[in-house]
This record gives structure tokens, sequence and C-alpha cells, in this order.
């Protein structure tokens, strides 16, 4: 199983290399490398996933020591201490195989190996095609290198070569100057997450002397950072905040989620596998990962607001926009915000369910919008409609989709999100001063819904907009249409609960999941306290009425806006202008980033950093270092005419023009000349021997 | 030992092949004509021939250095016949046989 | 050996060493090498006396039949008889006359009968019925046994001397 897990990322990284090395020689660009790699990864991936849903419980480690340093202790110390050996800093890497690995790796290679299948349709004909599927293929091992790594160094340089592959895609379109400035924003931005992120990492080597994850935990319980400070704050609260931090930047949630709309700039499939379905999920799991610290940390409580706003914020903006992809990105990360939260009050295995069901769903829904945007060439809303009858498949799998993420019965994103959602109202119910928690949860579903029929009305129901884009719509070819209907597939409750996905209506209900996130909870040595159980049993229940009034309520108000045009969506746009205004400019957040902290803050400091490059470091240390090294120039400079060139260079050519001189006597091209030098020779030699010892 | 046991027995033998070596030199170093070079050399030869016969009869009682004698023989024809070549071309070239005017590589 | 068998082999030897004298320094070319001719006769009775018959026999014909014969004609061929001064333009190297007279030849001379005197304590038993018998079958069979690889690498180089030869004097 382990050596499957290193054959599940090796295979993508070596199609990257194969398609960066000699894509563009092969047929077709290679682009069945790629989707070859990846489904062999799938198929190996598949067992191990398999294993878990059938026994619930799998858990392999290997590991081995990368770099082992020692520590730099004094001789005299080790020399006075005769029973102390010098310690050393190993760096164990490692594959750690339990649940959460297992439905990961299932859940990402199969969106993969679907979107590597798309991309072969979507990006037909375009420019550096077998680049296109290189990056893909890179940004799948370093996703697969990251859920399988069992230490959170190799977690983070594998969230790293993902940003890396992220900003490559987003500005895949070089030639677009908005493309190339979101790929820069999007690096940037989760570039102050990342070394947030890398600070704790940092603190997590203090105070355990390891970043192994199963050390982690074990060094947890055993009270290993009781009382340790970091910058005069608890340790592990430190630690838990930085971490948080990188969640914040990777997954895109409030205040640092800016990059994520922009980043719809690059190709659609990217949109799918990156920004939705794998590497904004990586965020999230870094939190499942490092749930420990953070309840030990009580960094919980800010998890949970941070999901909470940025889940109602981003479904406030979802509903304004007008471009297809922008509102599922706001979409994304509205239920991004959603799985934080849900980490936030605890409920770790609705979280987590919620990542799985979110990102099979909101993959088909990127592509499903790929695909309309290939048939009718825009992003605008406005310019699409009445595609249904055009495009059946694709309208099917999005309406699947669709009803999910509304969280609709029978639809897998209704389970998950009604356990976020019951989980919430049970923190709030418990905390009274956190009620707000829920509250914003709530009001994100019932935006949710609304928004995303929106998106379903405008684009696929009424009347036609624009007559020449609609006649030239047409279904896609099977390897896009394929991809779609099986993530559609997918986001049926029946997989994750029960054909309803209502707790006690349900036939006959399925556990497999459950199982497994209790043994990866016993693994992580999580045990959450539920409280009151009674509180929580009233609070499901409350949740789950309240999520499906809400739900309907949310698809009610948009058939009757969008489908049936009984509200007017402009009145509405006129009465709340001020509000409107506020959302279109995404409650300037990128206006405050820009003008105030980078032009008046960073922008300030940076020239303070220039000047002085410029008056001290410049004028003083490099001009000043020139004018040392012309003085030692020219000592050295007389040095080497002088002793180099007369003695050296031009006496050895004269002690060799000598002794060609005296040699050439004795080449005087006479036989018999010679001869007789090799008589005397001879004589000599003779004499030699006889008078020697007989 | 009387004169003739001396001078047939192996003292007799290398005392020839002695003569022969250093009258060989000296013709090979004194001679100006080429022929007169490859006489040298041909007594040189012979010397050395004289040496393996008689130490094949004294020391050895065996064939081997006879065999190598006959060796000799056969190198020493094989090298006259080359050496009378490379004389007649010179010939040809310089119209002199002069040893000493074979010196186009002099200097 | 009889005393008069001796007085012979002295008798040849002596012939052999004067014309050596005579092939060193007569300054006459062709003299020089009628008289190698009589040295090479002298060497081959030496071979004859020292046991070696077929040695003796491969001499004379090899040495007084082809090697001299050759060298005759190499004289005609270069020094127009009649024309061409014969004479060797004597050398004014008398440095080399003196270093072999007194450098070379007194060491050479005590070191061979040193190595004589030597190797004379150890005379095998039987060397002079080894002298004694012929050699030609003995000859015959250490060529084509134990000296068969030398033997085939001198008619390789016999070849190729063949060929250099033919090359060399090769007309215009």
């Amino acid at each position: 199983m382990v050596q499957n897990c290193i054959w599940i990322f090796s295979l993508p990284l070596i199609a990257f290399v194969l398609q960066a090395s000699l894509g563009k020689k092969l047929p077709r660009q290679g682009d069945f490398i790629s989707v070859i790699a990846l489904l062999g990864s799938f198929l190996l991936a598949l067992p191990i996933f398999l294993q878990v849903v059938s026994t619930g419980n799998i858990s392999e480690a290997a590991s081995f020591t990368w770099l082992s340093l020692p520590l730099p202790i004094p001789d005299s110390f080790l020399t006075s201490h005769p029973g102390i050996s010098a310690p050393t800093f190993n760096l164990d890497i490692g594959i750690l195989l339990n649940n959460p690995t297992a439905i990961m790796l299932g859940m990402v290679t199969f969106c993969c190996f679907l979107i590597h299948l798309f991309s072969t349709g979507y990006m037909k004909g375009e420019d550096r095609y077998n680049m296109f599927f290189a990056y893909i293929s890179l940004f799948s091992a370093a996703m697969l290198g990251l859920v399988v790594s069992d230490n959170l160094f190799t977690f983070f340089m594998c969230w790293e070569v993902m940003g890396v592959c992220s900003y490559a895609l987003i500005g895949f379109y070089y030639k677009k100057p908005s493309a190339i400035n979101a790929s820069i924003k999007a690096f940037m931005t989760t570039r102050v997450g990342d070394t947030c992120f890398f600070l704790g990492l940092m603190g997590l080597y203090i105070v355990f002397g390891t970043s192994n994850f199963s050390e982690i935990y074990q060094g947890l319980q055993g009270g290993f950072a009781e009382g340790k400070t970091i910058l005069g704050i608890s340790a592990l609260s430190f630690i838990g905040f930085m971490i948080m931090m990188g969640t914040i930047g990777k997954s895109a949630q409030f205040p640092l989620q800016i990059w994520l709309p922009d980043a719809m700039e690059g190709p659609t499939p990217v949109s799918a596998l990156i920004h939705a379905a794998t590497m904004v999920s990586g965020g999230v799991f870094l939190l499942i990962r490092m749930f420990p610290i953070l309840e030990a940390g009580h960094v919980l409580p800010i998890v949970a607001y941070v999901g909470a706003i940025t889940a109602f914020l981003a479904a406030m903006v979802a509903v304004v926009q007008t471009d297809i992809k922008k509102v599922l990105a706001y979409s994304t990360i509205s239920q991004l915000g959603y799985m934080v939260m849900g980490i936030g009050v605890g409920a770790f295995a609705a979280a987590f369910m919620h990542l799985i069901t979110h990102a099979l769903f909101k993959a088909c829904l990127f592509l499903c919008s790929g695909s309309v945007i290939h048939a009718v060439h825009t992003q605008d809303m406005r310019e699409m409609g009445a595609l249904r009858t055009k495009m059946p498949l694709t309208f099917l799998s999005m309406l699947i989709a669709t009803l999910a993420i509304s969280g609709v019965p029978f639809f897998s994103g209704f389970v998950s999100k009604d356990r976020i959602l019951g989980g919430a109202l049970g923190y709030g119910m418990e905390h009274q001063v956190h009620m707000l928690i829920p509250i914003l949860g709530f009001a994100a579903a019932l935006l949710t819904a609304f928004y995303m029929f929106r998106l379903i009305y405008m684009t696929f129901c009424g009347s036609a907009k624009d007559e020449h884009k609609h006649t030239h719509a047409h279904e896609m070819p099977w390897n896009m249409v394929l991809p779609t209907l099986l993530l559609s597939g997918l986001s049926l409750s029946i997989w994750f609960a029960g054909p309803t996905g209502i707790h006690g209506l349900d036939p006959f209900e399925v556990h497999w999941f459950d199982n497994a996130v209790a043994a990866a909870q016993t693994q992580a040595g999580i045990a959450l306290h539920h409280g009151d159980e009674h509180i929580a049993h009233t609070a499901h229940s409350l949740a789950l009425v309240l999520s499906l009034i809400l739900a309907t309520a949310g698809i009610l108000l948009a058939t009757l806006t969008y489908l049936k045009h009984a509200i007017s969506a402009d009145a509405w746009k006129a009465r709340l202008a001020p509000l409107h205004k506020v959302l279109v400019h995404k409650y300037y957040f990128d206006e405050l980033y820009i003008n105030v902290i980078i032009q008046r803050g960073l922008l300030v400091w940076n020239n303070l950093l220039a000047r002085f490059d410029d008056r001290v470091v410049d004028r003083i240390l490099v001009d000043g270092w020139k004018d040392i090294s012309m003085a030692i120039k020219a000592f050295i400079g007389k040095f080497d005419d002088l002793v180099v060139d007369r003695i050296f260079v031009d006496g050895t050519g004269y002690v060799t023009a000598a002794g060609g001189w005296i040699l050439r006597r004795f080449q005087t091209g006479r036989v018999q000349q010679y001869v007789i030098l090799s008589l005397i020779g001879f004589s000599v030699a003779f004499m030699c021997l006889l008078a020697g010892p007989k | 030992m009387s004169f003739l046991d001396w001078a047939t027995g192996l003292h007799g033998y290398l005392f020839v092949g002695t003569i022969l070596a250093t009258l060989g030199i000296i013709a090979v170093v004194y001679r100006r004509n080429s022929i007169g070079v490859l006489l040298g050399i041909e007594l040189l030869l012979n010397a050395a021939s004289i040496n393996f016969i008689a130490f094949s009869k004294f020391r050895t009682a065996a064939i081997d250095g006879q065999i190598f004698a006959l060796f000799i023989i056969i190198i020493a024809a094989a090298e006259a016949a080359v050496a009378l070549a490379i004389i007649l071309r010179l010939y040809r070239l310089r119209e002199t046989i002069d040893a000493g005017e074979a010196n186009l590589m002099r200097n | 050996m009889s005393e008069t068998a001796k007085i012979i082999l002295v008798l040849f030897q002596l012939l052999t060493l004067a014309s050596a004298l005579l092939v060193t320094f007569s300054p006459n070319i062709l003299y020089a090498s009628i008289s190698l001719l009589f040295a090479f006769l002298g060497v081959a009775i030496m071979f004859l006396y020292a046991g070696a018959d077929f040695l003796a026999g491969v001499q004379v014909v090899v040495y007084i039949g082809g090697v001299t014969i050759l060298v005759l004609f190499a004289i005609m061929l270069t020094s127009w008889m009649y024309q061409v001064k014969l004479r060797d333009s004597r050398g004014k190297l008398i440095v080399p006359l003196l270093l072999a007279l007194f450098g070379l030849l007194p060491f050479l001379y005590q070191g061979a009968q040193h190595l004589a005197s030597r190797v004379l304590r150890t005379v095998p038993p039987d060397f002079q019925t080894f002298a004694y018998s012929p050699k030609t079958n003995a000859v015959g069979e250490a060529l084509l046994g134990n000296y068969l690889l030398p033997f085939e690498g001198i008619t390789v180089l016999l070849l190729g001397a063949l060929v250099g030869a033919v090359w060399l004097a090769r007309p215009k």
C-alpha cells in the first residue's frame, strides 16, 4: 500500500518530466501521457480507498531519514558529560497512509483524472498545449504528495509547488495582461499566508523538534508543549494561528480571499482542478491534519469566525456577479468558508465530508461552465440563456451539481452542509456569545441556493439573449461530457449517507465515511467533547428544518426573479444601490490592499529601504569597496608585471630557449655522431659495472 | 692451460667476439661511406652470433643458443637488404652515399 | 679434439681477425667488402668447431652467398667503378677510434674473459657429445616446436623487409 502511494504521486511527476521535455515532439503533443499517468494513479489509489470503505480503517506509515545534522554542542560540554552523546537534528520524511489520506487520495486522483480527460477536449488546439498538461501533471503530483506526506515539512514543500503551478496556470494565457496580473496577485497573496505557515512550521520544530504528524499528536497528548511560549504568547496558540494563516492564504479565506476570483483568468479546467477541487482544499486538509494543535491552542473560535464571515461575504458577492466563472469562484470561497467554519465549531467529520463532496460537485460545476464557455465563447451570463435544449447532458450534470451545492435532499451537498450547519448551531446554542456564527452560516445557505439557481436560470433557461451565439452552441464531445456526468453522478447523497440524506428517514444508510472519520479521530487523538447530547440533537434537528426551509426559499426566490420575472432584479438593484455598489467592488478589498496597505504602508517602507540601500550600501559599502579594490588592483598589477611576467613567464621562455640552444648542438643529424655519443654512454656504463663490487 | 686450449675454448671464442665487436663499432663510427657503416654492423652481428654459439656449447649444451644465432642471421639479412635499398635511394637523391651528407634533419 | 684441428681453428680465427681489421680500416670499400667475405668464412669455421654445423652452413649461404654479393652490387651501383673514387673519404673522427680502443675494448675484453672463466667452472658434462652431434634435425624440431611463434614472426619480418626494400629501391 505504501509503495503504491509512492507510485501514485510519482506517476504524474514522471508525466510532468516527459511532457515538459519531449511533449512537443510526441503525437497529440503527448497529452495521453498525463491522462494515462493520472489514470494509473487513480487505479492505484482505488484499492486503498476501497479498503477504507470496506474495513473502515487503514493505517500504514513508512519514513526514512532525509538528512541528519549534528547540533552545535561545544566539545567541552560533551567531554565534561561523558554520558551524553551529541544530539543530532534528523529530518525524517515519509508517507502516512491513514483514513483521511485514503479518502483524499480517492477524491484527488479521481478529480485529477477526469479533469485531465476534460482538458484534452477543452484545450484542444491551444498554444503551449503540452506545457498545460505538464503543469497540471506537476500540480497533481504535488497535491498527491501533500496528501500522503507524513510530516509538515514535505507538506509545505508540496504546498509551495502547487503555488508555483497555480501561478503558471493562472497566467497560462500570458499574452493577456489581466492573466499575468491575476497570476502575480494569486502568488503574492498566498505568499502572505505561506510565510505565516512557515513561521508556524518553525514554531513546531522549536516546540516538538519534529514535524511528523504522528509524533506531534503524541507530543500533544504527552503534554509536551505545556507552558512553552513563543513571542510571549502560548506556543500552541502561535503555531495554531500561523497554520490557520496558511489556510487563509491557500483556501482564499477572509481577509486574503481576493486572489481566487481573479484566478479565473486561467483556463477553466485549471479553475476546476486547482481553485475548486484540490489546491484550495489543501488548506482545509491542513486544518484537518493540524486539528489537535488548533484545538489545544484555543484558536478554533477564530477559525470558526473566519469561516463564517468568508462564507457569508463571498455568497453576497456571488449574487451580483455576471461572469459565470466568477459566480463559481465566489461560491467556492463561500463553501471553503463553510468547511473552515465546520472545523472551527468542531464539526470535524462534517467539514471533511464537505471537503470531499464539494470537490466533486464543484469540479463538476466548473467543468460544465467550461463546456458552456467553450460552446458560446463568452463568460458573461447575460449573453447566454436557453442552452438547455442545446446541451442537455451538460445541463443535467450542472443541475445535479447545483442541487447538491444548494443543499437539496437526495444530493451530497445537503448531507455535509446540513451537518456543518448543525454543528455550528449546536456550538452557537452552547456558547450564546458565538451565535453570530450559525446565523452567518444559515444566511450563506440561503444565498447559495439563490445565486446558484440564478446561474442555472440565466444560463440554461429563459430566452436566448444572443441569437448568433445560441445557434452556434452545441453539445461537447464525449471526453468533455463524460467527466461532468461522472462527477455529477457522485454528487448524489447515496454515496455518503443514504438515498435521501436525511438522518432517520433513509430506508438504508451508508456509514463508511462516518466510520472512517471516527477511526481517524482516534488515530489523531482527537477526543471531541460533544457537550450536551441533548443540545446537539436539538440543534441538528433544527438545522435540518432550517436549512431545508432556507434552500427552498432561495430556490423559490431565484425562480421568481429569474425564471418567472415576478420580482424585478433591476428594481431591487436600484433600491439597494449602495449595497450593490459595495458588492460589485467586492467590499473594496482590492482598493484597501492596493491603495492603503501597499501604497501607504509597504511602498513607504520600501522607499525607505531603497534609500538606505542607495545611500549606505551603495555609496559607502559598494563604492568604498571599489576604492579598496582599485588600490589592491594597482599593487597586484605591478606585482604581476614585474615579478610574474618578467621573472616567471619571460624567465621560463629564456631558460627554455637556452636549453634548446644547448640541446641543438647535439642534434647534428649525423647518425655516426649519435653512435659516438651512445658509445660514450656504453663505456661509462661498462666502467661502472666493472668498477663496482664483483 | 696451453695457448691452443685457451684459443679454442670459450675464452678464445669470446676474445674473437670482443675484437669483432670493437672493430664493428669503429667501422660504424669511423667510415664515411654508408656501405662501410653497413659492413661494420655486419661485423657486430657476427660477434653477437659467435657469443651465442659459444655459450650454447660451453654453458648449456643445448640448441637454443643456435636458434637465436639463426634468428640473428635472418634479421641481419633482412636488415642488409633494407639498408642497401635505403643506400640506393640516398644515392639517387643526393648523388652520394656519404653518411655525413644525410643530414636533412640537422638542427 | 686433436692438436691439428685446434691449430686449424686458431688459423681461421686469425683469418677472421685479420679480415675484420681490413674491413674496418681498408680505405677501399671494395677491398673491405671482399675481406668481409673472409671474415664471414672464418666465423663459419668457428661455428663448425662449436658444434653448430647447420649454422655454419647458413652463415656461408646467407652471408657469403647473399649479403656480401648484395653489398658488392650496391657498391657497383652507387660508385661508378671508373668514375667515382672508391676510396673512402677518411673521417676526421680520431676521437671515436681512441674511445673504442681505449674506452670500450679493455672493459669489453675484461668482462668477456671474466664471464668465460666463471662459465667454465660449470661446464655441462655432455658438451663434447653435444658438439659432435648433427644439428639439422634439432634445429628443425626447435623451430617448429618451442620457437614456432618467433619463427612465424621472423617470416612476417622478412616479408615486410622484402616489400620495404623493393618499395625503397623502386625506380622513380
